[in-house]
């Protein structure tokens, strides 16, 4: 496996890019964004938010908007909406496959 | 309000067991005020207190307002920096969320820190490297434009004797020590990142641990007595067992004056003052070897009561246009533990003791009852030396004065024979 090929998504990973998909987002917002998602299910701690956010700005897949003292507004890249797509895509051919094996 | 100081009984980066020991002190009442190798309480712990180890992301890291806001909204609070690598937040909310609500998040979070720490072992690596290829330089390939006679390799007995010193077994028991507990403290950071990073659980923390405690205990000890025998090996006023006054030293030597034809006298003996610059011409000094529990040094000048009206080489000034005479001789005496070393550390010491801007000649003497009669010359006919040896007893000496010393062999021996 090529070392710089992006593993599968978490997650956590996974609806934080979902919830810039059509609007600049601030953690605070993120972090509603996701339970309203996910009805409650997933809960996302202040540090893996605040940790994915760094991660996903090292690796261009986000970019800062804008910066209100404590509010920091980011935005998806163009890269961020390419590894969405491509997660989006292996979830979906993991669960036609899952769901081919049943019927 | 009181303190309460406790030792961390857990390594820096078992993040889990640390968090358990604090989460159990807050049921004790204690919530922490400061955490490093010591760790400082107040009295204000509050029973189910939940505390969050968040990595710094570098050295100079501050908590960001950002990272303040998203945490403060969850229901952390932030306590203070702990250890210099980590953010120490605290929650008494049973409802806040967890900090990191999955495990792969927060093995991200620890990259920074084994990045930090991989590259903190390769710079002490460069650092070790450099300092010993300086030290292999100075003591091997330095050249001296004043010495005419360099034996690069003469020094080794001496280096093994002085590696086993107090203060370079204390430097290499701490240099140990340290290097042991990094290694262990690397592996359990790189234990956890690995299982984080595959989205399982972190290794389970041992808990406190008594060994490492005291682990910690003997490294302070080891620091102190290390930093203790440092400064008294730099400060000759401060080291008991340098510079002793002869008169005050019980252990055997050579007197100058039962090799001298003509009666000599120390200073002390002849004037009722010191003359400026002679007070401390006749001392004792003594070191310590695990290979040389014996191993002492006598320096010793003294001075004819006659003096002479001839100029010659041993007078160190003349006064009022007499010349006395003043033989000196140093004299080195070692019991070594290995009786193969003997010879060796005579050679060794010859070499220190030869001064580096004079020729000079060897030549062995055999005396019965002795291993070992090595004994140098220089054309000047000033300066000589002996070296002698019987089993692990060892004697070197150098002098300057008009005695032929192979002539003084019986006396200059009884050092070495008193066994």
């Amino acid at each position: 496996m090529d070392g710089k090929e992006r593993r599968p998504l978490t997650e956590p990973m996974f609806y934080i890019l979902m919830s810039f998909l059509k609007q600049e987002m601030c953690g605070m917002e993120i972090t509603e964004f996701v339970a309203r998602k996910t009805r409650g299910r997933v809960h996302l701690g202040p540090g893996t938010l605040y940790t994915l956010l760094g991660k996903f700005q090292e690796e261009k897949l986000i970019e800062e908007t804008q910066m209100d003292g404590r509010k920091r507004t980011y935005r998806l890249t163009c890269k961020g909406r390419e590894a969405y797509l491509e997660e989006l895509q292996r979830l979906k051919t993991c669960i036609r496959d899952g769901e081919e094996e049943l019927t | 309000m009181k303190k309460v100081r406790k030792i961390l009984p857990l390594s820096v980066y078992d993040i889990p067991g640390i968090e358990a020991w604090l989460e159990e002190q807050a049921n004790a009442g204690l919530f922490p005020d400061s955490l490093d190798s010591w760790v400082t309480f107040i009295p204000t712990g509050v029973p189910g207190t939940r505390f969050r180890l968040v990595p710094q992301e570098s050295r100079k890291a501050s908590v960001s307002p950002e990272q303040m806001g998203l945490y403060r909204n969850a229901g952390w609070q932030y306590a203070f920096p702990a250890a210099g690598i980590y953010f120490l937040f605290y929650t008494t909310d049973p409802e806040a969320v967890e900090v990191y609500s999955d495990w792969e998040s927060r093995g991200i979070s620890l990259q920074p820190l084994k990045r930090r720490l991989s590259s903190y072992r390769r710079r002490k690596l460069a650092a070790y490297a450099l300092l010993a290829a300086t030290l292999i330089w100075a003591l091997f390939f330095f050249e001296s434009k004043y010495d005419v006679q360099p034996d690069h390799f003469s020094q080794l007995t001496l280096i093994l004797l002085d590696l086993f010193r107090p203060t370079a077994l204390l430097l290499l028991l701490c240099a140990v020590g340290i290097g042991i507990q990094a290694r262990r403290d690397e592996r359990l950071l790189r234990r956890i990142c690995d299982a984080l990073t595959e989205g399982m659980a972190p290794p389970p923390s041992k808990g406190p641990s008594k060994a490492i405690v005291c682990s910690q205990i003997i490294l302070a000890a080891l620091a102190v007595s290390l930093a203790v025998s440092i400064i008294i090996s730099q400060f000759d006023v401060l080291n008991p067992w340098d510079h002793i006054p002869i008169s005050r030293f019980f252990a055997p030597y050579v007197s100058i004056s039962s090799i001298e034809q003509e009666p000599v006298l120390p200073w002390e003996e002849l004037l009722e003052e010191a003359p400026p610059g002679r007070e401390g011409e006749n001392y004792a000094g003594r070191k310590f070897s695990l290979l040389s529990p014996v191993w002492y040094t006598v320096t010793q000048k003294a001075y004819s009561p006659q003096g002479d009206t001839e100029e010659h080489a041993f007078s160190p000034k003349p006064e009022n246009g007499v010349e006395w005479y003043a033989p000196n001789l140093d004299g080195t005496y070692c019991r070594l533990l290995l009786p193969s070393l003997a010879r060796p550390a005579a050679q060794a010491l010859l070499d220190d003791y030869r001064l580096v801007n004079l020729e000079w000649s060897y030549e062995e003497l055999s005396c019965p009852g002795l291993d070992f009669v090595i004994h140098a010359t220089e054309p000047n006919g000033i300066w000589q030396m002996l070296a002698i040896g019987r089993d692990c007893s060892i004697a070197v000496f150098r002098y300057a004065g008009r005695e032929w010393l192979p002539d003084h062999l019986q006396v200059l021996s009884a050092t070495v024979r008193f066994e």
